[in-house]
């Protein structure tokens, strides 16, 4: 701060009133308090009028160097004008992006939530049609039944067969019975032989007399060896019947003896199927149900993310404003720089230099309003919890 | 095949051996379903029995004729568990009792 006395000159003016007021009390009245109170009251008024006066006195002796500031200036200002103005235009191609970049997301959630519906109530048909159709359970249940029908026919022809042997066994023993009388029969003949051959011996010994004799022992004879013949052919056709009873009671047999063990592994294998279906019924059933649950949450999440791209609003909502911001950010570098270049270069009174500044300050208490304004507004939703989404 | 007939309970025990079929029929009729008064009750011991065919089931349910169908007293005993499964395929769980 230079004090020069070129500047005493320039707008002392209330100095120089107060020195003559300061003169003339002095030489009108004596008073021996006073002398030290105008000095006072001179020091205060000169340091008061020469402070107020200081700050103008720079500007007035710049013009001189004007040229440089203002294009410094004018630089700045372009600069950030281009700068702001990129900035919007920045911003605007972002807000474009981040809404075509929306939309789409919100078509392919839109189509994962249709696609996710669709999978449940394919898998909900799948469920119904498990439940009401006739189940291999059924089946292994009705072909076990057959398999019991089946032994238990097995058996009963076992039973009558073998109650067929046994008749058999009885009609062989008759005819083993029949065989014994045979024999009886057949002793008898012989004897008869022999008496017949005795009888014959006697009559040659008769001679003439016993002619006649001889004759009805000949007959005898034949007769005892007629009725060998007739017992030999019955005991061949008895002998025949006998082995024709045996294979009957072999063949018989033969039916009364079933193996049944390849019932018995199909009613393990039925038993085993039945199992194994029951228990793959019960796992089935289960991730069923899991793939619901899943299903089911699926859906949620999609809406979730669904609620949550209203950022988007939000986000649009703040950039808009920034881009508002933005243009007014590029008025007030105008005005406001234009106005400081004028106070810097050009020669002004101070009345005129107050006020421009004034200007700019009011300009910006202006903008500083506003933006404490909009950033109190109603408009901004803070947080993506605050709206719910129901979508199915 | 070892028959043996307790009189004081008047119980008839067949104890059979390594096959129960056909080739055994003879032996079965002339120990229990030959003629004369049917015993009180009857063991049908399969302890050592290897092989049965339906030949066997179908002694088992002549002897229950035999021995009056419904108030027979015929117990089985002893027999191995693949047996048990074919007596049980066969129903004869409900007929006989099974020890």
């Amino acid at each position: 701060m230079s004090f020069t006395p070129a500047s005493l000159f320039r707008r002392p003016l209330a100095g120089w009133i107060a020195s003559a007021v300061a003169l003339l009390l002095s030489l009108l009245w004596h008073p021996a308090w006073l002398a030290p109170l105008l000095v006072l009251a001179l020091t205060a008024t000169w340091a008061f009028a020469t402070r107020a006066e200081l700050p103008a006195a720079p500007v007035v002796a710049a013009p001189a160097s004007s040229e440089p500031v203002r294009e410094a200036l004018e630089d700045v200002r372009s600069a950030l004008v281009d700068e702001l103005g990129h900035a919007t235009r920045e911003l605007h191609q972002g807000l474009d992006l981040l809404r075509d970049a929306v939309s789409e997301l919100g078509g392919g959630f839109d189509g994962l939530s249709n696609k996710t519906a669709l999978q449940q109530s394919l898998l909900k048909q799948i469920i119904d049609v498990q439940d009401g159709g006739v189940s291999v359970q059924d089946f292994a249940a009705r072909t076990g039944d057959l398999l019991e029908h089946f032994v238990g026919m097995i058996v009963q022809m076992s039973r009558e067969s073998l109650r067929i042997v046994y008749r058999i066994d009885g009609m062989a023993k008759e005819m083993d019975a029949v065989f014994g009388l045979l024999r009886n029969v057949n002793t008898i003949a012989e004897e008869t032989n022999l008496l017949a051959l005795n009888a014959a011996i006697e009559a040659a010994r008769a001679g003439e007399s016993g002619r006649g004799f001889a004759v009805v022992a000949g007959e005898i004879r034949n007769l005892a060896s007629n009725s060998n013949q007739l017992n030999e052919r019955i005991g061949g056709h008895v002998e025949r019947a006998r082995t024709a009873m045996e294979q009957l009671r072999g063949l018989i047999g033969a039916m009364a003896s079933q193996d049944l063990n390849v019932a018995l592994s199909a009613k393990g294998g039925i038993d085993a199927m039945t199992a194994h279906v029951t228990e793959s019924d019960a796992r089935s059933s289960k991730v069923a149900d899991q793939v619901v649950e899943i299903s089911r949450g699926l859906g949620s999440d999609v809406s979730t993310t669904v609620r949550s791209l209203q950022f988007e609003d939000i986000l649009r909502q703040l950039i808009t404003q920034t881009r508002t911001r933005l243009t007014e950010l590029q008025d007030v570098t105008t005005e406001c720089t234009r106005d400081i270049e004028e106070l810097a270069c050009t020669a002004l009174e101070a009345d005129a230099l107050a006020e421009r500044s004034q200007r700019v300050r009011s300009r910006l208490a202006i903008q500083r309003e506003k933006a404490r304004l909009r950033s109190r507004g109603p408009a901004l939703q803070n947080s993506m919890e605050a709206g719910e989404i129901e979508l199915f | 095949m070892i028959v043996h007939h307790d009189p004081e309970l008047d119980c008839l025990t067949l104890q059979l051996g390594e096959r129960f079929d056909f080739s055994i029929h003879r032996d079965f009729h002339d120990a229990c379903l030959g003629a004369g008064k049917p015993a009180r009750s009857y063991v049908i011991d399969l302890g050592e029995v290897a092989g049965m065919d339906s030949s066997a089931l179908g002694m088992l349910l002549l002897l229950r004729e035999h021995a009056g169908a419904d108030r027979a007293d015929i117990r089985i005993v002893n027999a191995s568990g693949e047996l048990r499964s074919t007596l049980r395929v066969a129903g004869f769980d409900k007929l006989f009792v099974l020890h």
